[in-house]
């Protein structure tokens, strides 16, 4: 099926940006929420997790190169747990990419344009993430690249610039109520992002040239480790901004943003973080929608997963318009049941497949 | 100016019809040979030949007593009018000098004289075959038959007028060479080889098809370029046997990847400077028979945005304008549409006096945005493509008209704010900064359907549109290369020459390669 390659600078890239893209917008304002100024606690207890969800990746690439996860899911598993598993992999993928183009639509409409219905933005946004599919995942890789220079370029200057705002005796008491807010915030960002980190399960086998498994281990390491930066330096940030009180606004870098004033040349910029916001969140709708349908095809033994694209493309606009009703429910889905989800259709999976992946190799 | 070209071209189109059954011509693929008989080779020449005005048969005796019979053929309209009895002479110095004075002279000591050693002065050429014969008058050469010998003599006597080696119209530099390419292809392969002193660079010629039979060359330099490229390169270049061959450009459109991408595959120069600085780092050089452009093949994205002179200044005044033209292009591609969305959808982000000031000049005006900077880009680009057309001494008349259409009238007469004036010149003006023609008339036609988004949904629709300008561009390949590289895939080491120009003592220590992914 696959003939395109990436290097593993490339897949460290991809990595980089389908974990961080909208995380770094998203993330922060709910998990101060749940964890007040813990929240750079949940996101290590977290990153920990995926951590160990991505060595087990690499793992499982090293022990069969060459294949994907559903290759090896059949080797070790069989065919029929593999596709009971792939069911509810795909039930989660499906939810995944609607909710993270309505993500973009629900910011679309409540900071930027509020008279335009939201379907405009969806739709939009899965018309490019499918075009980008399509494409294939060189295109992507070289895409991406540069799309993230841009993005880190624009929330560094924002971050910069809100130097003068920071107020760091904000961030204490760490823990005032005890480890419980931290590990509730453990708990959401489980489910986004970290338990994602799976879908690279089905793009490892792209990473080709000499020596592909130690350099692999290399750059993904590093983007993960720059996307733990990344999400705790922003979260730190908008704690030393807002407190974390008043910080649990769902766009927080965005309201960061709006105080940023310089000179009253510089003001206004917080459209730099809408930006970031599409760009992010389009990269991580494209990847998953690309994962979806590598996925699906496999699980299908399809030759062709770029044919499936589209359907899907319109499937995840359609899931979008009819799975939201309002914002707090949306909100609650994903920091709620979105973790035990994933927990369910990615983690134990994968889970089950290292252990038995181990415990053949102890055999023999 | 004429070329040898545009006569060959107009008299083969007059002949063609009556030489429909002896192949293509040129071939010598043996069909007609030539035999002993003078008139019989003659009769068939003329069918060939018929309804040509310009071809000129010329019959004419040798030797003693001027019993031998030989005939001259050629176009009037190519040959120099001193050469045509050239021949004539080099025959009497025959006589004279090889034979001796009053001596008996046939053919058999006609074809020992040139078949041995030939005259001195002009080199010749032995012919065996008519349709060989056909191909050389159509090409410019004068051909001798002799009666009883069954090979023809062809020499070069060609004399169309080319331009001398000139300044360079389309790439004018302040510092470095001034010197063009002309029309002629041997005297632009000459301007190549003087530059480059190594017989790495290798030139292989090719004959166009059609009615043309234009000879292009492609040069470039072995252990530089990369074999699978070339090996890429040269399949395509076999669709040029059958076509006819005008300018450099067709071949562009022949062997571009994408032929409905609004991007330039290719880079076009007439600098011999710019081709031989392609050369060194690997890539092809498409010359044409008949015109000046030269094709650097693979044209990369951000080559575009280079000229010959950035490593003619110093390092810092490069950076510099290399800047400016990223900004340029950026202010080309979207300055409209970032008025559009600004001023319809996120007043909010204009800094309040700005604003003021924009709403001050919108006020009364019938159109919105959208519209307003539509007309105003739709007045600059008939006006542009009109001095682009228009002869020179009218031209004039067309800048005055529309700058007071433009810059006054329009805004005097209430359909446009004097914003939009300045918005639409310095898009028009940032578009003619950037060195390359071919990139700059592909943001002309991007503008639009960016405006077009920035109206329907403002700065959201920009981005999509942007995206979408940035896909293409990503999975573009030029010849096999990435388009974008080395922005996408991204190589770090290779920006030094892209958004900076480094030293050229760190640059030319270790010169850049052109990688493939």
């Amino acid at each position: 099926m696959n003939k395109q390659k990436v290097s593993s600078f490339q897949m460290g890239v991809l990595f980089f940006v389908f974990m961080t893209g909208s995380s770094v917008i998203f993330v922060p304002g709910p998990l101060i929420g749940k964890a007040g100024a813990g929240a750079w606690i949940s996101l290590l207890l977290s990153g920990a997790v995926g951590f160990s969800i991505l060595m087990m990746l690499l793992y499982l690439n090293r022990r069969f190169p060459g294949l994907d996860y559903i290759d090896y899911s059949r080797a070790l598993i069989g065919n029929v747990l593999t596709v009971f598993f792939g069911l509810a992999t795909i039930s989660y993928l499906l939810q995944m990419q609607a909710a993270i183009v309505v993500g973009v639509g629900l910011f679309m409409v409540g900071a930027m344009m509020r008279e335009t219905p939201m379907y405009a933005f969806t739709a939009l946004i899965f018309l490019i993430a499918a075009c980008t599919a399509r494409a294939g995942i060189e295109v992507m890789a070289r895409m991406f690249t540069l799309i993230m220079l841009a993005t880190t370029f624009f929330i560094a200057i924002v971050l910069i610039l809100a130097i003068p705002e920071y107020q760091p005796e904000q961030l204490l008491p760490i823990l005032p109520k005890g480890l419980l807010p931290a590990v509730s915030g453990a708990y959401y960002t489980f489910g986004f992002p970290y338990s994602e980190v799976f879908l690279f399960g089905m793009l490892l086998p792209f990473v080709t040239g000499d020596k592909p498994g130690k350099k692999l281990l290399k750059s993904m390491s590093f983007a993960f480790g720059a996307n733990l930066l990344a999400l705790c330096t922003v979260t730190v940030c908008a704690l030393m901004v807002f407190g974390p009180v008043s910080a649990a606004s769902p766009f927080i870098l965005y309201s960061v943003a709006r105080l940023v004033e310089f000179q009253e040349i510089i003001q206004r910029i917080e459209s730099i973080i809408g930006i970031s916001l599409i760009l992010g969140s389009f990269m991580k709708a494209t990847l998953s929608l690309y994962v979806l349908s590598l996925f699906i095809a496999k699980l299908c033994r399809l030759k062709d997963n770029n044919t499936l694209i589209i359907p899907l493309a319109l499937t995840g606009f359609l899931m979008g318009l009819v799975t939201y009703d309002s914002n707090t429910q949306w909100g609650s889905i994903v920091t709620g049941i979105h973790p035990l989800w994933t927990g369910l259709a990615l983690f134990v999976p994968l889970l089950i497949l290292t252990v038995v992946a181990v415990a053949r190799l102890g055999k023999s | 100016m004429t070329t040898e070209n545009g006569h060959t071209g107009a008299n083969t189109q007059e002949t063609m019809p009556t030489v429909t059954q002896s192949g293509p011509v040129g071939s010598g693929n043996g069909e007609h040979p030539i035999t002993s008989i003078l008139e019989d080779n003659l009769r068939y020449l003329e069918s060939v030949f018929d309804r040509s005005s310009d071809i000129i048969f010329m019959h004419w005796h040798y030797g003693p007593e001027m019993k031998h019979k030989a005939c001259s053929i050629y176009y009037s309209s190519l040959i120099q009018d001193d050469t045509i009895n050239y021949m004539k002479i080099t025959l009497q110095d025959l006589v004279t000098h090889e034979v001796g004075p009053g001596m008996e002279i046939g053919i058999e000591d006609v074809r020992f004289f040139f078949e041995q050693h030939g005259p001195s002065g002009k080199k010749v050429q032995l012919v065996s075959d008519l349709d060989a014969v056909v191909s050389s008058i159509s090409s410019g050469q004068m051909l001798i038959l002799f009666d009883e010998w069954n090979q023809a003599l062809s020499f070069k006597a060609q004399s169309v007028e080319t331009r001398q080696v000139n300044e360079p119209v389309n790439e004018s530099v302040v510092q470095g060479p001034r010197e063009s390419t002309v029309e002629n292809l041997q005297k632009n392969l000459g301007l190549l080889r003087l530059r480059l002193k190594t017989p790495k660079f290798k030139i292989e010629l090719m004959s166009g098809g059609g009615d043309t039979n234009t000879t292009v060359a492609f040069g470039y330099l072995e252990g530089k370029v990369d074999t699978e490229m070339l090996a890429e390169f040269k399949k395509r270049m076999e669709l040029i046997k059958t076509v006819d061959v005008l300018e450099t450009s067709y071949i562009e459109q022949l062997i571009e990847d994408s032929s409905y991408s609004p991007f330039p595959q290719h880079r076009y120069t007439e600098r011999t400077d710019m081709a031989v600085a392609g050369l060194i780092i690997g890539k092809i050089v498409v010359l044409v028979q008949g015109t000046g452009g030269m094709l650097i093949c693979p044209g990369l994205f951000t080559e575009f945005f280079q000229s010959s002179e950035d490593y003619y200044q110093r390092t810092v005044i490069s950076t510099m304008i290399r800047w400016l033209r990223i900004l340029a292009f950026i202010i080309a591609l979207s300055l409209p549409s970032i008025y559009i969305a600004l001023s319809t959808f996120h007043p909010e982000l204009i800094p309040t006096v700005l604003l003021l000031a924009v709403l001050n000049a919108r006020e009364g005006l019938p159109l919105p945005a959208f519209f307003e900077a539509l007309l105003m880009e739709f007045f600059f680009e008939l006006m542009r493509e009109a001095g682009v057309r228009l002869p020179r001494t009218v031209g004039s008349a067309v800048s005055i008209v529309g700058a007071l259409i433009i810059g006054d009238a329009a805004i005097s007469a209430g359909i446009a704010s004097p914003i939009m004036v300045i918005v639409v010149a310095l898009t028009g003006i940032a578009s003619f900064s950037i060195p390359q023609y071919g990139i700059a008339i592909a943001l002309r036609i991007l503008r639009f359907p960016l405006m077009l988004s920035a109206a329907l949904l403002g700065g959201f629709g920009m981005m999509i549109c942007f995206l979408f300008i940035l896909l293409h561009l990503c999975k573009l390949r030029s010849l096999g290369q990435p388009y974008m590289a080395p922005l996408a895939p991204f190589r770090l080491v290779e920006l030094r020459d892209i958004i900076m120009r480094i030293p050229l003592k760190r640059l030319l220590r270790n010169p850049q390669k052109m990688h493939r992914q």
